[in-house]
């Protein structure tokens, strides 16, 4: 799976760093940054949980 | 497939003098027998799944400037052009541009630099009526809370604190069903605080200092700066959206406490339980009942047919106990796990996802802290008495309450 994230949408409320922070983080100017951006399967679950949780709904799964 | 309007539906009128207690019973029968009910402008959506599914659906959009129109704000006028700047009643590039530039200057971080300070305004509060052991919560607590902390974060010098409190008793008037009753007023408030900004605009452009409109001031993205008016319009939004909803809400958590004593002995026992009794509270009694929307084009929920044109009320206080969706949704349990497929909807989602959760959060949670540290019990000293109805807000404008 691949995530891709809504720049225009996001806002960095940071749930998706609560759901998976393995895969999300916000640098020091809060800006979201992606850590893998492929993340394997056994991520699967906290990965579609963070996708979920965004208020603005800013993030995607590709396959 | 039917029109909603032809089937059998519970009907309901949202903003009415009912108890909270009373409105949860009639949903949970409600939302039981059907996805829908029959309000007085349009059907309202019941069901946590349906609500968030709608907060995310392009075919409906947010109520623009439906409330103004009705409520007989003049086209033109100053209070109206005011509102055209409500990220709430915009739409497209136009609420997309502005929410972008607002946003980058509030983040949860900065939010979060507030809570000294936050702490600090409810410990003061609590100090002065502390040796009494009693008062009305409402004028002693809740509504002096929020408007000192939004101060704080937009840059407001503190002696002007009680004139942004004067002027935002009076706009708020703006956002009534029957708002062109105080026309006179709102717009005589507006025109002392966009006089008053003016300067304070010159004075940040001039110094910058570490607050949220010297950051408004300084964003920019490609070019793209806010104009003074826009400027002025934001800061009377965050007066307006970020001080009635937070008082009430602190009202509501209190008033939710003094009816669960050993839910207060809880969080007294263990402050770590403060952020999730604060989400649990937030979701048992919301200061927003209904989220407005309006359909673009027609769409089905659950076999009913909800035609374009038609008004729309997600009801975010019945998906909120959606027991379906939300095990044992009918107790207030300020340790509770939600499951992942919950989400609370007092704040909305999707592209009008409320901009100050996150300092609605510093302020409940130090609030509820300082509370709960301080007070060893509390409990009711006297008939509370509910916001009268047509106010959009849910809450209490008298809560005596006593803690020895």
């Amino acid at each position: 799976m691949k995530i891709v994230v809504d720049r225009n949408l996001c806002e960095s409320n940071g749930r998706c760093v609560d759901a998976c922070p393995q895969v999300f983080e916000l640098d020091d100017h809060d800006r979201l940054v992606i850590l893998i951006d492929r993340p394997s399967e056994d991520l699967r679950t906290q990965v579609e949980q963070a996708v979920r949780v965004c208020p603005r709904q800013a993030l995607h799964l590709e396959d | 497939m039917k029109l909603y309007s032809d089937a059998e539906l519970a009907e309901f009128t949202p903003f009415s003098a009912e108890s909270p207690e009373s409105t949860r019973r009639r949903m949970r029968d409600a939302r039981a027998a059907a996805a829908l009910a029959k309000g007085p402008f349009g059907p309202l959506v019941l069901r946590h799944d349906d609500v968030v599914k709608l907060l995310h659906d392009k075919r409906l959009r947010g109520p623009g400037m439906d409330l103004a129109r009705l409520s007989g704000i003049p086209e033109g006028s100053r209070t109206w052009r005011r509102q055209l700047n409500i990220l709430l009643f915009m739409e497209g590039e136009h609420h997309h541009r502005l929410r972008r530039l607002v946003s980058k200057a509030f983040t949860p971080r900065a939010v979060d630099a507030l809570r000294p300070y936050t702490r600090s305004v409810i410990r003061g509060l609590v100090d002065r009526v502390f040796a009494d052991g009693r008062c009305d919560a409402v004028p002693a607590l809740c509504n002096p809370f929020p408007i000192p902390v939004i101060c704080a974060l937009v840059g407001i010098e503190p002696d002007r604190i009680s004139d942004m409190s004067r002027w935002a008793t009076s706009i708020l008037q703006a956002l009534r069903f029957d708002a062109g009753m105080f026309l006179a007023d709102i717009e005589q408030a507006q025109a002392e605080l966009d006089e008053y900004l003016d300067g304070l605009i010159d004075a940040r452009r001039a110094a910058p200092r570490d607050d949220l409109l010297s950051r408004l001031i300084a964003v920019e993205e490609a070019g793209d700066t806010l104009s003074r008016e826009e400027l002025q319009a934001v800061v009377a939004m965050m007066l307006v959206a970020g001080t009635d909803t937070t008082r009430n809400q602190l009202g509501n958590m209190i008033h939710t406490f003094t009816e669960f004593p050993d839910a207060w002995s809880r969080v007294r026992a263990r402050p770590e339980l403060v952020p999730n009794a604060v989400e649990e509270a937030i979701r048992w009694a919301p200061a927003t009942q209904a989220i407005p929307r309006f359909v673009l084009e027609d769409i089905e929920i659950d076999g009913l047919v909800i035609p374009k044109g038609v008004p729309v009320a997600l009801m975010s206080m019945s998906a909120n106990h959606d027991e379906s969706v939300l095990p044992g949704a009918d107790r207030f349990d300020v340790a509770r796990e939600a499951p992942d497929s919950w989400q609370l909807l007092t704040f909305g989602g999707g592209i009008h996802y409320c901009l100050g959760a996150n300092l609605a959060r510093v302020e409940l949670t130090e609030a509820l802290a300082e509370l709960s540290s301080r007070f060893e019990s509390l409990r009711l000293d006297g008939e509370p008495e509910p916001n009268p109805p047509g106010s959009v807000i849910i809450g209490y404008r008298s809560l005596p309450i006593a803690w020895r």
